[in-house]
């Protein structure tokens, strides 16, 4: 029901308005290790205490342009902040249930899991493969298969820290793994860890580039892009200027008189035109090309010629 | 510059909800819903109702600079309906026809992995 707004109400919108300019800008970063402070995305906030603990999710294929892993969503928790940064840590990714309910078939076995596991670093991780394969098994399989993959990611998390992890959960080498130890069981559709989330965290890793060299190098990327930029302009500019000066110079004027007349003038547009209804007529052909429907269209009222009809056709009149 | 935000759509059949949050989808940017902008509280579930809604949404999201959206829509779910509402489709293409990029469009229906009995008894609801 479309009710009037109470003033209270209204007052309380006012206020609300308000706040939103006290608001500041974070940006959000990855973990420093293996992530080296990467910038994956901005949040808004009143102060440092309100971004504290906040949840970003963003997909994989936004996080390293991967797009094969546009389903699996990464979850990365505001753990600390610094000035104008978020700095967050990973907390568990998992694929987007649509995705996984596609592979999901009748006459497919389906084997999932979860298992609970200390990396070296003292992290306490849950874990949940989903392995499809390719035909109907036996639970006797599906049974091979699940303590199969629990000895291979036990294995592997208890030889390796969380970063180490992370990056192996990511870019697949995790499940490659388990599918390799599995293909002399039975073959498998696929093989995933369909969920990972951080129970516990442990030690905390101080590898990879401080803060402040990851702001530097981000400076400097952005001044060299910025001067790239330039260097780019101004090459423009100097080919079109040796363009125009091995022509004539009245040409030059005609020329330079379209570009203008985007900024504001008529009567540079005028004059230009003047002179080449005077001087240049054949000559001024691949000129015609360049300038506006508007502007042959007052060339063609000069000469006292008919208006109407499309560009080529105009030229072709002026031409005549 | 453009800033992304999020836009969360609750569709049912008796009303559509929408709220723009900033990516963490902790900060509010706006909200607005099917009963704000139509008079009777049976349109406000509906197409057009959803329609209204979505271009004052995307009203207030171009006002803060907002152009990237990312759309997480939910029907009821849980032990309740898993369809969304007629308005769901309605407000996604209002939203992109107000000049809005949609880089994602996800569908975060709550789905029960079992829990309690759906309302309406043994022999369902008798109308």
């Amino acid at each position: 029901m479309a009710k009037k707004m109470s003033a209270k109400a209204r007052a309380a919108a006012r206020k609300q308005k308000d706040k939103w300019k006290t608001k500041r800008w974070y940006t959000i970063r990855a973990p420093r290790s293996p992530w080296n402070f990467q910038n994956i995305g901005e949040t808004i906030g009143e102060s440092d205490e309100h971004i504290m603990g906040r949840v970003y999710e963003m997909t994989q294929q936004e996080f390293n342009g991967d797009f094969t892993k546009m389903h699996v969503m990464l979850r990365f928790r505001v753990t600390d902040t610094a000035g104008q940064d978020a700095l967050t840590t990973f907390v568990g990714h998992h694929h987007q249930t649509n995705h996984i309910r596609r592979q999901i078939r009748r006459y497919r076995g389906k084997i999932d899991d979860v298992m609970d596991a200390v990396t070296e670093d003292g992290y306490l991780v849950r874990i949940k493969p989903l392995i499809i394969t390719q035909k109907r098994v036996q639970t006797s399989v599906k049974q091979a298969i699940r303590s199969k993959t629990r000895e291979v990611v036990r294995g592997f998390i208890a030889k390796s820290t969380y970063d180490g992890l992370q990056v192996a959960m990511l870019d697949g080498s995790l499940e490659s793994n388990i599918q390799n130890s599995i293909k002399s069981i039975y073959p498998c559709k696929s093989v995933v860890i369909r969920k990972s989330q951080l129970l516990q965290a442990g030690v905390v890793m101080d590898a990879g580039p401080t803060l402040d060299e990851i702001h530097a190098q981000e400076a400097r990327s952005a001044a060299e892009l910025k001067a790239k930029k330039a260097a780019a302009l101004a090459e423009a500019m100097e080919e079109e200027e040796s363009e125009e000066a091995e022509e004539e110079t009245t040409e030059e004027v005609v020329e330079e008189a379209p570009a203008e007349v985007a900024e504001a003038p008529e009567p540079v547009a005028e004059e230009a035109v003047e002179e080449v209804v005077e001087e240049a007529p054949a000559e001024a052909s691949t000129d015609y090309s360049s300038m506006t429907v508007a502007q042959l269209k007052e060339l063609l009222k000069e000469a006292g010629k008919p208006v109407s009809g499309k560009k080529a056709e105009l030229i072709e009149r002026l031409q005549e | 510059m453009s800033r992304r935000a999020i836009v969360n759509i609750f569709s049912s059949y008796n009303n559509i909800l929408m709220t723009a949050t900033d990516l963490t989808g902790a900060e509010t940017i706006g909200t607005c819903s099917g009963g704000q902008v139509v008079k009777s509280s049976k349109d406000s579930g509906g197409q057009f109702a959803a329609t209204r809604a979505a271009e004052r949404l995307a009203d207030t999201l171009k006002e803060k600079e907002f152009t990237q959206l990312i759309i997480r829509y939910r029907a009821p779910g849980g032990n309740k309906a898993n369809n969304t509402g007629p308005g769901a489709q309605a407000a996604i293409r209002a939203l992109t026809r107000a000049g809005m990029t949609i880089t994602r469009i996800e569908d975060v229906t709550p789905i029960a992995h079992d829990g309690t009995k759906k309302k309406g008894g043994r022999r369902g609801r008798r109308v």
